[in-house]
């Protein structure tokens, strides 16, 4: 997980190297080293304008190693749009194309009041599949829930974003090798255990036989007396 | 150290061997039922020879079943189930005297049968290719001892005898001709037409010997798989164009080109429905009159004479036709469905003369729920006694029933066949008695004390009431109800009188009404503990959803029975047959009544549905609404008194489009001009290019989770990751093959997690070399499915569970929009030593009861498995943690054992789904399959914890508690007596 990354010299510096090894290993897939340009709309009535908000550059996919550079400034502007979709239940809208320049996105929201009352600080997840298709994306704030706070304007200032990146995993296969190598020490186990109990029947059993053999040797020797005093 | 293991495990094994499912051999049939069905009839013979004339039916289905009915009482004498794909597809089951034979996949296998115990008595193979039906026919009327069978890609005739090929002949333009006709004609050669759809048709002349005499090829580009063809007389072959609404005649014989008879010249005015009759036999080719069947209930008899059609007999409102030979005279029986009363009548006609014959009219009571006959197969006799004529009547009904006449004027018993093919399923609840109604609707409201006052006494009059009619009824003595035809009653009319009464609640509520929607657009309503049909309705135009080839009809609970005094109610939605629009239909589960206000052949929305779904909301009569989104985005809720606008905007719709494989959400808002709207709000796009969507998995709303976590060996709680909205999205594809290696495609599937508000994707997990049949189990926190490795070949289940880790983000309720962090994803795989086909699990009242999956195995077994085989957390080293827990260790095998199958020795064939319902026991799960079998049980999954044992000594116990109360009374006494002499001491 990828902490949260100002907006920075350094940090577009970052970008842009990323970007050159994009353009390097485009043919290596499948660890994904790609841009991808994220959009979002505040969503009023059902009327999405999507407009750039930064890009999303993943160096690895495996490594989950992804972070977000924003366009620009969250203007002043943005903040009235945003302060005026989460006052009217609108909703805050996010797409980045399947592929860097198609026009097919896959797309994901929160309310705009989630978005405005955690302050701009928000995490997307985009999820790849194994031969580096981006599948979906979807994005959570912290807090996620809406409680009528004020915020004031100087939290707008910057993103505080994070990125997560999910890639389709191999299911499961039942898993016979560990049960066999588990059966093959248990009967190893077993064996030696066996080896280290060759004592006689007597060497083993002693402390039941003589308690035995004595109750017996007793009652024999009480019978007769027994016997007497029936007499 | 390895014994103590070995005895843990083996302890651990006897927990999990469920011993409660084993019945004793005196409780089969005790809590369930089987019922076996054949499917749709498509070739229907009476049994003619000496030996059992009239005694057995012979029915070749829809559902590549050929199976033996008894003619006496409807049941099955036996039943041959084939392969459910093309392989076993029946193309011709040919009947005469001695001989049944079976003409399977366009020819590949030809069998004969034994009759009586339907033991193979010879098969053969020939060189066919499955997808185009095979026509096959005796070589004569009479006493044949060989047959021809036409496939693919030859003609052949086969003795009937041993199967031997007598000879076979290649035909001309056998690549191109996908569907054979087959005449024989009174010269005993044989004339074939093969139809090119489109393009033309090519006729030959074979004879005996298997040379083709002659060929002539006609261009008919109108000619297509579904133009209803017919030779007649062996020398004409008749076609009925329904673009053109005209008949086509063509002389096999040097015809050069079709002679067309518009079929407003013969003074018929063409429907839908327009087509040329095929008999109920399914097997033509000696045939010298034309049925055609102008309407669904308008039937012609035509011939032709010097090329041109005749009409021999026409039958306005008679909707099914036979022409039957007795003692070298030809009848034409018809069925006539009464407009006024249910009822149909029968008439034979002399076919040359045209004369009535009174002998063979009769009338018969047939219910409107089995829609117009369709077909008919009559057997024709001469009684010895008095030389008068007789016959037994198979009647084919639009609703696929079979129903078959013994003795004029009454059926002897009819078959649903419907049932075969069960579409939709619930149970509902039966209402509760008089008595406890009232005492519901009393303690239920929240009047003054002067109105419940006086209902006390009201409700217990009625209980005085209600008492004294019993009393007098008893001692008279049961009295039946004075009979009165309706429709209802003709159902009812060989039911016993003591099952009428009892349609309430039993006092654990095990006892429900099983609702079941069928493909012919027939619904029922079965009483669960016998599967007697208490209720049918045929709707005409209900057909199910078609899109990609599945076959879909919904059907919603809009009202439980709990909210007494408003009656329970089920909507069905499918499609119109005619308009194409949703047809909706609501119905009272309980007597099956419909609702006040619905047509009684359903409603037409005036729009085609996309998606549909049952609401939280309810009306001020508790009436659950539908929401449903037609074609154009828009959205609309059934019925419309139903408000949700106090749910919105948090109303979430998604549509899966197969063609692009992207999931769309939409959220509804409401519009103040517009009405209700769809916003799209999110998409996820799942790669069309590699692979395509085949199941969305919902869970169910129904179920309840009583544990919010688990408690393991060290009492900590591992939370479950309990989102209500996700669902479990299924695709499948298969990887092209790669040059480099030399492997050839590899099919894989992937599952994926989607919240159905945000879109967002929890989870995502891929099986490469793997295909399915996918079966899908999506329940509390986790997901069961089952598939085919193809590396492994073998069948295996794989589990995945989510956790939401040692600490509870929100514990008070679930909220997608502010969802909990990323979900520990458990998996685990095991081996499945057997083949499957459905799987489900049980649902108790509250969610309590431990979780069983019930899986249909192949062979015909019904498994009933604990979850706990398939919990991710078995650990493969147990330590001692996991064993305090009670964690089964890992196994890679799933054990099927016998104990565990509940069906006991009743194979299940062909099952489609298995429907699992909670009952009033908490401890209960009741469980139905459905397919071409129809099995209802019960099962426990944790044992009955909440029932007292059958054998449990109330004697015993309640004499020790006598004992006890009596001694600690005696010792009180004793005791102060004691005290007191020791006080004055």
């Amino acid at each position: 997980m990828a902490a949260p990354i100002k907006y920075t010299a350094v940090g577009l510096f970052l970008a842009i190297i990323a970007d050159l090894s994009g353009l390097v290993h485009l043919d290596d897939e499948f660890e994904g080293s790609r841009t991808l340009t994220l959009e979002h709309s505040f969503t009023i009535d059902g009327n999405a304008i999507f407009s750039k908000r930064g890009t999303v550059v993943i160096r690895s996919l495996k490594g989950n190693k992804a972070h977000f550079t924003p366009a620009s400034d969250f203007t002043r502007e943005d903040i009235n749009l945003l302060k005026k979709a989460s006052s009217q239940k609108g909703l805050y809208q996010l797409r980045v194309p399947v592929k860097e320049g198609s026009q097919q996105y896959v797309s994901t929201f929160i309310p705009a009041c989630a978005l405005y009352e955690s302050s701009l600080n928000d995490q997307l997840t985009i999820n790849f599949d194994q031969s580096g298709e981006v599948l979906g994306l979807s994005v959570v704030t912290t807090p996620g829930i809406c409680v009528g706070l004020n915020v004031p304007a100087s939290n707008f200032s910057d993103w505080k974003t994070t990125v997560e990146v999910m890639q389709t995993v191999s299911g499961p296969v039942p898993d016979t090798q560990t049960y066999i190598d588990k059966m093959n020490r248990d009967k190893v186990e077993k064996e030696k255990g066996g080896q280290n109990d060759n004592r006689s029947f007597f060497g083993k059993y002693w402390m039941y036989i003589v308690p035995v053999v004595i109750l017996m040797m007793i009652a024999t020797s009480q019978d007769p007396n027994a016997g007497g005093g029936g007499r | 150290m390895s014994a103590q293991w070995k005895e843990i495990m083996l302890v651990i094994n006897f927990l999990f061997i469920p011993t409660v499912w084993c019945l004793y051999e005196d409780q089969m049939g005790l809590f369930d039922w089987k019922q076996d069905f054949v499917g749709k009839v498509e070739y229907l013979h009476w049994d003619q020879s000496p030996a059992a004339m009239g005694k057995r039916l012979f029915v070749g289905t829809e559902k590549n079943v050929v199976a033996s009915i008894n003619a006496y009482n409807g049941s099955l004498a036996w039943r041959r189930v084939f392969e459910e794909s093309v392989r076993g597809r029946v193309d011709r089951l040919l009947y005469q005297t001695n001989i049944l034979i079976s003409v399977l996949a366009g020819g590949r296998f030809v069998r004969s049968w034994q009759m009586g115990t339907s033991l193979l008595l010879w098969e053969t193979s020939l060189l066919a290719d499955d997808s185009i039906r095979a026509s096959a026919v005796f070589t004569s009327r009479e006493k044949a001892d060989s047959f021809l069978v036409v496939t693919a890609h030859a003609l052949y005739n086969i003795k009937t005898n041993d199967g031997k090929k007598i000879w076979e002949t290649n035909l001309p333009k056998s690549d191109t001709a996908n569907r054979w006709f087959i005449g024989v004609n009174e010269d005993d050669t044989y004339a074939l037409v093969g139809v090119t759809p489109e393009t033309d048709v090519v006729m030959a002349t074979v004879n005996q010997e298997g040379t083709v005499i002659s060929q002539n090829s006609v261009p008919a580009p109108w000619i297509n798989d579904d133009t209803s063809c017919q030779i007649v007389k062996g020398s004409y072959f008749v076609c009925y164009v329904p673009s053109k609404q005209a008949l086509q005649v063509l002389r096999l014989s040097g015809g050069k080109n079709f002679i067309s008879t518009s079929l407003r010249d013969l003074g018929f005015e063409a429907t839908s429905e327009t087509s040329i009759e095929i008999p109920s036999t399914g097997v033509t080719g000696f045939e010298t009159e034309i049925i055609l069947r102008v309407s669904r209930n308008h039937m012609s008899v035509l011939t032709i004479e010097g090329n041109s059609l005749k009409i021999v007999k026409n039958m306005p409102q008679v909707s099914a036709v036979q022409i039957v030979e007795n003692e070298d005279t030809s009848y034409i029986i018809t069925l006539q469905k009464s407009l006024k009363e249910p009822s149909v009548s029968i008439t034979g006609y002399e076919l040359k003369s045209g004369q009535e014959s009174a002998e063979l009219s009769q009338k018969i009571p047939f219910a409107n729920s089995h829609g117009l006959p369709l077909k008919v197969n009559v057997m024709m006799f001469t009684r010895r006694r008095d030389s008068k004529i007789g016959c037994k009547v198979a009647i084919l009904s639009e609703d696929d029933a079979l129903q078959v006449i013994q003795k004029p004027g009454r059926v002897s018993w009819r078959r649903e066949e419907a049932l075969a093919d069960i579409l939709a399923i619930e149970m509902v609840d039966l209402p509760v008695s008089e008595n406890q109604a009232k005492f519901e609707d009393e303690f239920g409201s929240h009047d003054d004390v002067f109105v419940m006052f006086i209902k006390r006494l009201k409700a217990q009059l009625s209980q005085l009431q209600s008492f004294v009619i019993k009393m007098v009824e008893r001692l008279q003595g049961l009295r039946h109800p004075a009979p009165t035809l309706s429709d209802e009653d003709i159902d009812q009319e060989e039911e016993e009188v003591e099952e009428e009464e009892d349609l309430i609640r039993d006092e654990f509520n095990l006892h429900k009404v099983i609702v079941a929607v069928t493909k012919a657009g027939k619904i029922f309503g079965i009483r669960s503990q016998t599967g007697k049909i208490v209720w049918q309705h045929y709707l005409p135009d209900l057909s199910p959803f078609d899109k990609y080839n599945r076959q879909t009809m919904l059907l919603f609970v809009q009202r439980t029975t709990a909210h007494f005094p408003n009656p329970p109610q089920c909507a069905i939605l499918g499609k119109n047959k005619r308009t194409g629009n949703a047809l909706i239909f609501t119905i009272n589960p309980a007597l099956g009544v419909t609702i006040a206000g619905t047509p009684p052949n359903g409603l037409d929305l005036g729009y085609k549905v996309v998606q549909a779904s049952l609401l939280n909301e309810v009306d001020e009569h508790f009436l659950k609404g539908i929401i449903l989104m037609d074609t154009q985005g828009k959205i609309h809720v059934y019925p419309e008194s139903v408000q949700i606008s106090s749910s919105l905007p948090s109303l979430y719709l998604h549509l899966t489009d197969l063609d692009t494989n992207i999931i769309t959400g939409y959220r509804i808002v409401n519009t103040n001009d517009k009405g209700l709207k769809a916003d799209e709000v999110w998409n996820i796009n799942l790669q069309k290019s590699q692979q395509t969507i085949t199941q969305v998995v919902c869970k169910r709303a129904i179920e309840h989770v009583h544990s919010q976590g688990r408690v393991l060996g060290d009492r900590s709680v591992l939370y479950k990751y309990l989102n209500p909205n996700l669902m479990a999205v299924v695709a499948e594809g298969e990887e092209p093959p790669s040059p480099g290696t030399h492997k050839g495609p590899s099919k894989f599937f992937s599952i994926y997690l989607v919240d159905g508000v945000t879109g967002h994707i929890v989870f995502h997990v891929n099986h490469k070399r793997c295909h399915g049949p996918i079966n899908t189990v999506h329940s509390e926190n986790w997901v069961v499915y089952s598939y085919f490795s193809e590396k492994h070949r073998r069948h295996e289940i794989a589990v995945l569970e989510m956790f939401e880790g040692k600490e509870q983000s929100n514990s008070t309720a679930f909220s997608s929009l502010s969802p909990p962090p990323q979900p520990l994803v458990l998996r685990q795989s095991y081996i499945f030593s057997s083949p499957l086909s459905a799987m489900a699990t049980t649902v108790t009242e509250k969610g309590l009861t431990n979780k069983n999956i019930i899986i249909s195995l192949k062979f015909g077994g019904l498994l009933s498995l604990p979850k706990a085989l398939l919990d991710p957390r078995r650990p493969a080293m147990p330590s001692q943690e996991s064993m305090e827990e009670g964690v089964i260790p890992y196994i890679p095998e799933i054990p099927i054992h016998t104990e565990a199958i509940i069906n006991y020795n009743r194979t299940l064939s062909r099952v489609d789904g298995i429907y699992t319902g909670p009952a009033g026991l908490e401890s209960t799960s009741l469980i139905l399959t459905y397919g071409l079998d129809m099995f209802y049980t019960r099962v426990m999954p944790s044992k009955m914890f909440d029932v007292l044992k059958e054998d449990f000594d109330y004697v015993l116990i309640g004499s020790i508690l006598f004992i006890m109360i009596l001694v600690s009374i005696l010792t009180q006494k004793l005791a102060a007596k004691r005290a007191l002499s020791r006080a004055w001491k």
